[in-house]
């Protein structure tokens, strides 16, 4: 049941990624999207296995279901994040946006906990946003990065 | 967390900075966009596939001394695969082993790379604790082909955004 439900979540925040007219190159979408799981796999290998903060039953299906979390769900969410990010003109609007995601990245986190499928173990609540914010803020630094050698063109020596 | 700073890690650490000396001569064949995608490839997938397979319910091996997630597991996943995998595009592309030929090279890295995984294993740096070396035989060429695959997208994509492509 649980993991038909994140197959469900998988599918929509896929099918609305897939539908949505995008401002990235395929080849930002993939390295944004690798980032992103990279930084959600490092947040749940660290604190299940290192900092004991974060427990994942040994259940396939949880396991299963965490699994597409950290490489579908978070990665998704941090692209489509980049992705309005670009389109944003102020700084105002840049600012109601990242915490709108870090408040998405969040209860997506906490939807984890409530299912049983990433449970927190002597959790402060603001560590959650916080390292939410990181995440995005890390991507937005890598993304900065990225376009300048995207963009500039260049030839193999 | 229980890590000692033993042979394991001098293990990890010479591998790194091996692999890394690897890549030096070679780091400005593609272009850094290239270097860099390659680079978060590796390091996203494998760190992805090893976190499912060490991680609940599999427990199937580990890094190091103990199931924890080790800076020295860490350095392995950003310095030796990214290096491993561009030394591997390198001579695939510079060599023109295409082919019939990309079939033989494939077999080298499998045999090569099975080899080596044997010798973490006899380091006590890849503890198995249910998986098996015969396990990772059909994993390394499925792993090549997929990085050949990658490397032939991004190198389409960045024609497409006028980088010139020539070999010397």
């Amino acid at each position: 049941m649980v993991l038909l439900f994140y197959l469900i979540l998988n599918g929509i925040i896929l099918l609305f990624f897939i539908k949505k007219k995008k401002n990235l190159h395929i080849l930002e979408i993939i390295a944004y999207w690798m980032v992103g799981s990279y930084i959600g796999e490092n947040f749940s290998a660290l604190c299940y296995m290192n900092f004991k903060t974060l427990h994942i039953p040994e259940i396939l299906t949880h396991e299963l279901s965490h699994f597409l979390s950290r490489n579908t769900i978070y990665p998704l969410v941090m692209v489509l994040f980049v992705d309005y990010y670009l389109t944003s003109s102020t700084w105002f609007k840049k600012s109601i946006l990242t915490v709108v995601f870090v408040a998405i990245l969040t209860s997506i986190e906490w939807v984890n906990h409530f299912l049983g499928v990433l449970i927190h173990v002597n959790w402060q609540f603001w560590w959650s946003p916080a390292i939410w914010f990181g995440g995005l803020a890390s991507l937005l630094g890598f993304m900065k990065i990225f376009r300048i050698l995207l963009f500039r063109g260049g030839e193999y020596k | 967390m229980n890590v000692t700073y033993d042979w394991n890690e001098w293990f990890f650490l010479i591998s790194s900075t091996a692999a890394l000396l690897a890549f030096w001569p070679i780091r400005r064949y593609f272009p850094p966009v290239m270097v860099l995608l390659i680079w978060i490839y590796n390091l996203s997938l494998v760190s992805s596939i090893d976190y499912f397979l060490i991680a609940t319910p599999f427990k199937l091996y580990y890094f190091g001394d103990n199931p924890t997630y080790e800076l020295s597991g860490a350095l392995f996943h950003f310095f030796m695969y990214p290096c491993a995998s561009l030394v591997f595009l390198y001579i695939y592309d510079k060599f023109e082993l295409y082919g019939k030929k990309t079939a033989w090279y494939i077999l080298f890295w499998t045999v090569f790379a099975v080899f080596y995984e044997w010798i973490c294993v006899i380091n006590k740096a890849l503890v198995y604790t249910g998986w098996k070396i015969l396990y990772s035989i059909p994993v390394y060429p499925a792993s090549a082909i997929l990085l050949l695959l990658f490397f032939h997208f991004v190198k389409k994509k960045l024609k497409a955004l006028s980088y010139h492509w020539t070999v010397q």
